[in-house]
């Protein structure tokens, strides 16, 4: 029998959470080890279908959030349902999630296609020999490997053979620890590119990656995590964009670059400016409101014809680090 | 039945390693020579036989190569971190515990019930009568050995050690005791079999030590029974890495 989430608290009910196309949601998760080390701080989020990034720096608790929403460790408070249940007592839902582990640990002696084949079979797929087959293709796995034993594999192979595993069953919730790790960059291409696939089919997918140019690929959709805690959740674009309190960095390209940053610079919402060359200087700004006005009145003071104005700090690395480095 | 089948072979291919087969082909190597220098020693070879089974066979070979070969059951997939692939599937726990115990069996039974029975024929210059009860009182305590260190390689780390630990501190130095505390040692029940099956009068003043055969095979499977539920839901609260 599954369990649904209870209903929100009232003070939840107005923003009514969670959502009611979540497939994960954590409600006041935490998580301690002997010795009083806490992995996760009293965590509450919720993710729906779709690809979503899992960010942190190392030991923010991202794997161990992953292993809680598979049902391999015990939370020490809180709860977690995933697809409507909890996973680490409810058979029916650990057979609707599909994990990639962390760890390179796979069974060494046993051949690709065996490997694949026995998650099936422990999936009870009803045609185990064909959801194999297909997996192994949308991974890319050569046929003619499949007969070699997984110890032989390279650990971009072997990471292929994990992500077939995981998606043999055709799960609902797709759990990927570093998938990409030892895949080359074709490799990485066509994952990206089927975990969105995936994403679209309406199956919830949670990525991490310490990769961050790879995640910005699987999508704008990150829960971030630092400490334990939860740093950050929804579009970066937007997290970015209520950071009000972060003055942002904007590249300028124009033909009279000196005479437009000298006026820009009397202005009460530049904070600095740096030249960079004959034709572009970047500016950091603490009011990004009115410095699209006055950029605009600067050029045309100056007879400066503006080419290209590029912020600089909104790519998920930069909104990473300033959440991150808040904290 | 296809996902125990799977499971089960996974179990027997992590089991049977190069390594553990020298062991076994050693243990059992050292067992028939035992036997043949007993069988040609003269005397009562047939006593001399049931000594060896007791002495060699039920205290030392059979928990040895039951415990190398069924902790890894749990154990390796716990060391490699390969225990999740099987820990997220929805099968039943007790199925997979029990998928482990046969796979455990299916190796142990022939490695050391044939051998064994070879060596009471041997020992005992091919007197026939020795072969049933050395065979079934042999694979009773490969049965129970088996599911106690499944458990036993599930829940502790160094499993080998503590394993071995416990076959030379609580089967053969408490179990020897007395009367009381040969109790509480698994190989009382399978010696008990091999005694009372084969009638021969071994050191009288033991007898205290012993059970009956009904008594002791009822032992021999609720230690099993009860291992196995044991095992499988500590599979089920164990943490997973």
């Amino acid at each position: 029998m599954t369990q649904q989430p209870p209903p929100p608290s009232s003070s939840q009910q107005a923003e009514a959470w969670p959502p009611k196309d979540s497939t994960i949601v954590a409600r006041s998760l935490s998580k301690s080890f002997r010795g009083g080390l806490v992995a996760l701080s009293e965590l509450s989020v919720a993710i729906g279908p779709g690809v979503t990034a899992l960010l942190g720096p190392n030991g923010a608790g991202k794997s161990t959030f992953m292993r809680l929403l598979c049902g391999l460790t015990k939370a020490t408070t809180g709860d977690i349902w995933v697809a409507g249940g909890n996973p680490r007592k409810d058979a029916a839902v650990r057979g609707r999630i599909g994990l990639v582990p962390q760890q390179d640990g796979i069974f060494e002696r046993q051949q690709v296609y065996d490997f694949v084949y026995l998650a099936a079979v422990l999936h009870n797929v009803d045609d185990p020999q064909s959801a194999t087959l297909r997996a192994l293709e949308l991974v890319e796995l050569n046929p003619q490997e499949l007969t070699r034993p997984l110890g032989s594999f390279s650990k971009g192979m072997r990471q292929r053979a994990k992500i077939a595993q995981a998606i043999v069953h055709d799960p609902d919730v797709i759990v990927l620890d570093e998938p990409l790790n030892g895949l080359d960059p074709k490799q990485r291409r066509h994952m990206i590119a089927l975990f969105h696939s995936l994403g679209e089919q309406g199956k919830t997918i949670l990525v991490s990656s310490h990769i961050l140019e790879e995640v910005e690929r699987f999508g704008s959709h990150i829960v971030v995590l630092s400490k334990g805690r939860l740093a950050a959740e929804g579009d970066f674009r937007s997290i970015r964009s209520l950071m009000d309190h972060q003055p942002r960095k904007v590249k300028i390209a124009c033909d009279k670059p000196k005479n437009v940053a000298a006026r820009l610079i009397e202005s009460s919402s530049i904070a600095s400016c740096t030249l960079h060359d004959e034709e572009t200087f970047e500016i950091t700004t603490a009011d990004a409101g009115a410095f699209r006005k006055e950029i605009a009145i600067a050029c045309q003071k100056s007879d400066s014809l503006l080419s290209e104005v590029t912020p600089l700090d909104e790519d998920l690395e930069s909104v990473f680090r300033y959440l991150v480095g808040e904290r | 039945m296809r996902q125990f089948t799977a499971t089960y072979k996974l179990f027997l291919q992590h089991q049977i390693t190069k390594g553990r087969l020298t062991l076994i082909s050693v243990m059992a190597a050292i067992a028939v020579l035992l036997g043949f220098i007993i069988g040609s020693s003269g005397g009562d070879t047939r006593e001399g036989a049931v000594v060896l089974i007791m002495g060699y066979g039920i205290n030392f070979g059979v928990p040895i190569i039951a415990l190398v070969l069924a902790s890894s059951s749990f154990g390796q997939l716990k060391e490699d971190e390969t225990l999740v692939y099987l820990w997220l599937k929805p099968s039943s726990r007790i199925a997979t515990v029990v998928a482990a115990w046969f796979a455990a069996l299916s190796a142990v039974i022939p490695a050391v019930a044939i051998p064994l029975t070879i060596t009471s024929l041997v020992a005992s210059s091919f007197d026939f009568s020795l072969a049933g009860p050395t065979f079934l009182a042999i694979s009773l305590a490969v049965v129970a050995y088996s599911a106690v260190f499944s458990f036993v390689g599930l829940v502790l780390k160094k499993a080998l050690i503590w394993g071995f630990v416990y076959i030379f501190i609580w089967e053969l130095l408490i179990g020897n005791l007395a009367p009381g505390t040969s109790k509480l040692a698994i190989k009382t029940y399978p010696t008990s079999i091999l005694i009372n099956m084969t009638d021969e009068d071994i050191n009288g003043d033991l007898t205290g030590f012993f059970v009956s055969t009904p008594a002791a095979i009822i032992t021999l499977v609720a230690i099993t029974c009860a291992s196995i539920a044991l095992t499988a839901w500590r599979l089920q609260e164990t943490e997973v890495a």
